[in-house]
């Protein structure tokens, strides 16, 4: 639970012969994190990229084809019996004569379609045109005036009224239809053309008053609305046909897009494994737990010899993955640390602390029985949309509501006397144990360098970094020593040449790491200047990093105070009205600030003491899409 | 928090991919490489040139081109929200590059090896290209498109190219379409990305406009109004104003003078055009180089990068050619984006 899970890397021989079995075996498996390896004479197969290619078109042309007929998408278990190479064809020809099928049924309806947006196009120009007793072969043929209606893509209309910077002209959009703009375009006879050539450059397309349609507008408008409701109709039928294609046709295009992209999957995978001659090797990391599984699914699904060669994983010259597995109840408030990084290989994961410390300090600074409860009951309704975000908010303002109880306010109100103390009478405590709960903190913070640096056997970083052993003890010097001086425990020649012997150390830890550990040499002239800036940033360190978990105990007063102003205004005239608003404003605007403050001390000096967070995520093969495969649950 | 982080990655992977770029010394062997095979081979021992393995020119000039679209692929991780999608907008070129020479190889129907072998190796599938390839048919192309984001664009276009049987309107649907939003999404960016995006894709984008309106005048002998529809219009500085401009005559070395350039009197036709390239080409690689000399937070430090490798990428394709038609250092280094001794 506190360290990434222990891995093993493998490399894994195949033959030919059975690299799909296998690579489908032990994808289905969701176990494997694989290494893109550059070795001489090992090359990914070129024709797997292909296959990748066709099998994304195919499942593509699939999922228009659902879509099209909107049957509802499910996703089912990946087919048992997978092999890319040899399924294509089968699977592309399936899909051809489903696609000719339902092409048919498009071609007619798109047409139908077409009609119809004609015909209501034209039934609007003829009752425009209805008081004009003229035949419409003479409007047809106007001898001063050029006219002409169509459409356009919808973003062309303003470049076609740029383009005509030379004329005069009229252009008048009509309607609007999937992206494009039916408009009325007219100029005089002599500037046609160049009406013409920038509406035709703005791919302009015309639309024609039907021939059908004769005679002066009222004669020839019945005929066309009855020749509109007929093609209407017709598109009734369509969709009771696209009913009957989904209901006969559904079931199998689901059944081949699940293959096709169990298939796209599994190809994706092998355009990863290098090969030479007829062997393919599949490289990359298994969980130690389940070596054995993965050992004894590659070797079931092979037909003929596999070699598998299991190593341990070496942290100094490797990117080993990280499998964090958390507690259940643990995992939405991954996301605390992760925003920051994800564990190395060995490192210790901070989540359960990273938790618990900002919870505490959450709720010590909004510390308020009535808004924790709101800010919990707020998290409750979000945990549907976001179970992380939901998850944080409840434990946030439950955590609110607990130090509501020790300062004894809701809303702002005095309504119980408080289990601790009143944060505006007594702040000089609570800015104490504020600086108290961060001096705490921070020592955790070096406990867990320590720990760290042992378990990765980096003694330079255990004895002599600023988080190190060295630096503890000069922290401790400076810190404790500093309050034992002013208490009158020390004397101030004791406390300054501790603190001064070590701060030389500090100052030259980097050529006496060199000395007794190895390494690079650095000149002496670099180590005086680099070392002495290093020294004065680490003890500026330690002080403002102490004194900055003040804030814990300033947001509480500043909390306590906004509350009780929000109540003397609620006092008066819409004093409800007041108060609701003033209490959406603390929850929501507040309880943003107090939660990046919180993090803000979470990070920088929490973390910033013994986390790198440099560590890559377990992404493991698998036939399923999306999902987050850093995280292991336990149960 | 995110964005803190977000640049400080940005900038450190910046840092790490300039220091692999080619040193300034090679680039004066290079000059001096007596052959196209000596430049291969030592293009090949430079930093990160194992992928440049090839002793086929048009291979290696693709493989060349391909750097810069991994490179914007790559970089594309490292930053967040509208940063990150307008990078990831700009590295659609490479796609849209793709994606014109399909449509012209089917349209000449060439071999569809051939088609295959001119196409640049992106660094992930982003469309089916095998399958767009073998599709025959430049309707059955579009038609194949419908679903992807270039469908919508060259819907339109398709009924042009039917009349006219011309590529041109395909093409030129792909690059306003392309172009529009990227200057939409540089316009949505928050104001110190904006500046350093305007700084670099606008003047792009402004020097591309400024070339399509003289080519299409000049050499596609088009009407004013056709000119102005087939360019951009809210490019910075080199607006619907100057297309108009230009539209009605305007001489390319005042509208030049414009951007800053000077162009040699009496420099005219596609050889000014060239002149004119290049100049914008030398601008844009100084601009790139004072960013990265600076502190390159922001979205700035990844677009200098991009600009310096397109500057790189020049070159180097320039001696590749130069090396093959046997020009003289002399005669190639005046066509060097940069100062080689």
């Amino acid at each position: 639970m506190f360290v990434p899970e222990a891995m093993r890397e493998v490399n894994l021989f195949v033959f030919e012969q059975d690299l799909e079995p296998v690579a489908a075996a032990i994808t289905a498996l969701d176990i494997l994190h694989l290494e893109d390896i550059q070795a001489k004479d090992w090359k990914p197969a070129p024709e797997w990229r292909e296959f990748c290619e066709k099998y994304l078109d195919l499942a593509q042309r699939l999922e228009e084809l659902l879509s099209a007929l909107q049957v509802a998408s499910r996703n089912g278990e990946p087919p048992a019996d997978l092999n890319p190479r040899n399924d294509l064809a089968g699977l592309e020809a399936q899909a051809e004569v489903l696609q000719q099928k339902v092409r048919d049924w498009q071609t007619r309806r798109r047409d139908i379609r077409r009609k119809v947006e004609r015909l209501e196009l034209a039934v609007a120009q003829l009752r425009l045109l209805l008081p004009l007793k003229a035949p419409l072969a003479e409007l047809r043929d106007l001898s001063h005036q050029h006219l002409v209606i169509g459409s356009l893509p919808s973003e062309n209309l303003p470049r076609v009224s740029a383009a005509l910077f030379q004329i005069a002209f009229a252009l008048i959009p009509l309607s609007e239809q999937n992206d494009r703009t039916i408009v009325l375009a007219s100029t005089s006879e002599e500037q046609a053309d160049v009406l013409d050539r920038a509406l035709k450059s703005a791919f302009f397309e015309p639309i024609e008053l039907p021939p059908e349609a004769q005679g002066p507008p009222e004669e020839a408008l019945p005929f066309l609305e009855q020749e509109l409701r007929g093609c209407q109709a017709k598109r009734e039928e369509f969709e009771e046909e696209r009913r009957r294609l989904a209901g006969e046709l559904g079931p199998q295009l689901l059944e081949l897009r699940r293959r096709a992209q169990a298939n796209l999957r599994l190809a994706e995978a092998i355009r990863r494994f290098p090969r030479r001659g007829e062997i393919y090797l599949i490289v990359g990391w298994v969980p130690a737990s389940r070596l054995k599984e993965f050992h004894c699914r590659a070797r079931d699904a092979a037909r003929s010899r596999l070699v598998i060669e299991v190593l341990e994983p070496d942290t100094t010259r490797q990117n080993v993955p990280s499998l964090l597995a958390n507690l259940a109840w643990l995992r939405p408030f991954r996301g605390l640390v992760t925003t920051f990084g994800i564990s190395a290989y060995g490192e210790l994961d901070p989540t359960l602390i990273a938790t618990a410390a900002f919870v505490l300090m959450y709720g010590m600074m909004f510390g308020d029985i009535g808004h924790g409860a709101v800010l919990a009951a707020v998290g409750l309704a979000l945990r549907k949309k976001s179970s992380a975000l939901g998850a944080i908010a409840v434990a946030a303002g439950a955590s609110g509501v607990v130090f509501g109880l020790l300062f004894g306010t809701a809303f702002g109100y005095q309504l119980v006397s408080p289990a601790w103390l009143r944060p505006m009478d007594e702040i000089r405590t609570l800015l104490l144990t504020a600086v108290l709960a961060g001096v705490a903190l921070l020592n955790i913070g070096f406990g867990l360098n320590l720990i760290n640096a042992w378990r990765s056997k980096e003694w330079p970083r255990f004895f002599l970094e600023k988080n190190g052993l060295l630096g503890i003890a000069l922290y401790w010097t400076l810190l404790g020593g500093g309050v034992a001086v002013g208490l009158g425990l020390m004397r101030i020649g004791v406390w300054a040449s501790a603190g001064l012997c070590l701060c030389l150390l500090m100052w030259f830890r980097e050529p006496l790491a060199a000395k007794i550990w190895g390494g690079a040499v650095v000149p002496m002239g670099e180590v005086i200047v680099t070392g002495f800036f290093e020294l004065f940033e680490a003890v500026i360190g330690y002080l403002s990093n102490s004194f900055s978990f003040i804030r814990l105990g300033a947001f509480a007063v500043a909390h306590e105070g906004i509350s009780h102003m929000l109540l003397l205004y609620s006092g008066g005239p819409a004093g409800w009205l007041v108060f609701l608003a003033g209490t959406v404003l603390i929850v929501g605007f507040e309880g943003i600030i107090v939660g990046i403050q919180a993090l803000r001390l979470e990070y920088y000096e929490f973390f910033g003491r013994f986390f790198q967070g440099t560590g890559q995520p377990f992404v493991p093969l698998s036939f399923k899409g999306g999902h987050d495969a850093t995280v292991g649950v336990r149960a | 928090m995110l964005g803190t982080m977000s640049h400080a990655s940005s900038q450190a992977r910046v840092r790490a991919r300039v220091s692999r770029m080619i040193p300034a010394g090679l680039w004066s062997r290079l000059l001096h490489a007596d052959t196209f095979q000596d430049l291969s081979v030592q293009l090949r021992n430079s930093p990160g040139g194992e992928d440049l393995a090839s002793d086929d020119p048009s291979v290696l000039e693709r493989n060349l081109r391909a750097r810069q679209a991994v490179a914007a692929r790559s970089l594309t991780t490292s930053l967040q929200g509208r940063a990150r999608e307008l990078l990831a907008w700009y590295g659609r070129r490479f796609d849209i590059e793709n994606l014109k020479a399909v449509v012209r190889a089917i349209h000449f129907d060439l071999d569809r090896e051939r088609i295959w072998s001119m196409l640049l190796p992106l660094p992930e599938p982003t469309l089916p290209w095998r399958t767009l390839v073998e599709t025959g048919s430049v309707p059955g192309l579009v038609d194949r498109l419908s679903a992807t984001a270039y469908g919508r664009p060259l819907a339109p276009a398709l009924e042009r190219y039917q009349q006219e049987s011309s590529p041109f309107f395909l093409e030129v649907a792909l690059d306003l379409f392309y172009f529009r939003r990227l200057l939409r999404l540089i316009g949505v960016l928050r104001k110190k990305d904006r500046t350093q995006a305007e700084r670099f894709l606008g003047r792009w984008i402004a020097v591309q406009n400024l070339l399509w309106a003289f080519r299409y005048r000049d050499h596609g002998g088009m009407s004013p109004e056709e000119i102005v529809n087939y360019t951009l219009h809210r490019a910075p500085g080199a607006g619907v104003d100057m297309v108009r401009r230009i539209a009605l005559g305007s001489p390319l070395a005042a509208e030049a003078a414009r951007f800053g350039f000077v162009l040699p009197d009496g420099a005219e036709g596609l050889d000014a055009l060239h002149r004119l390239e290049r100049l914008a080409a030398r601008e844009m690689r100084r601009r790139a180089e004072a960013t990265l000399a600076g502190p390159i937070f922001h979205l700035g430090g990844v677009l200098a990068y991009l600009f310096l490798l397109e500057s790189e990428i020049a070159d180097l394709t320039a001696l590749i050619e130069g090396k093959l038609t046997g020009h003289p250092p002399d005669e190639l280094r005046g066509r060097l984006l940069r100062e080689v001794s």
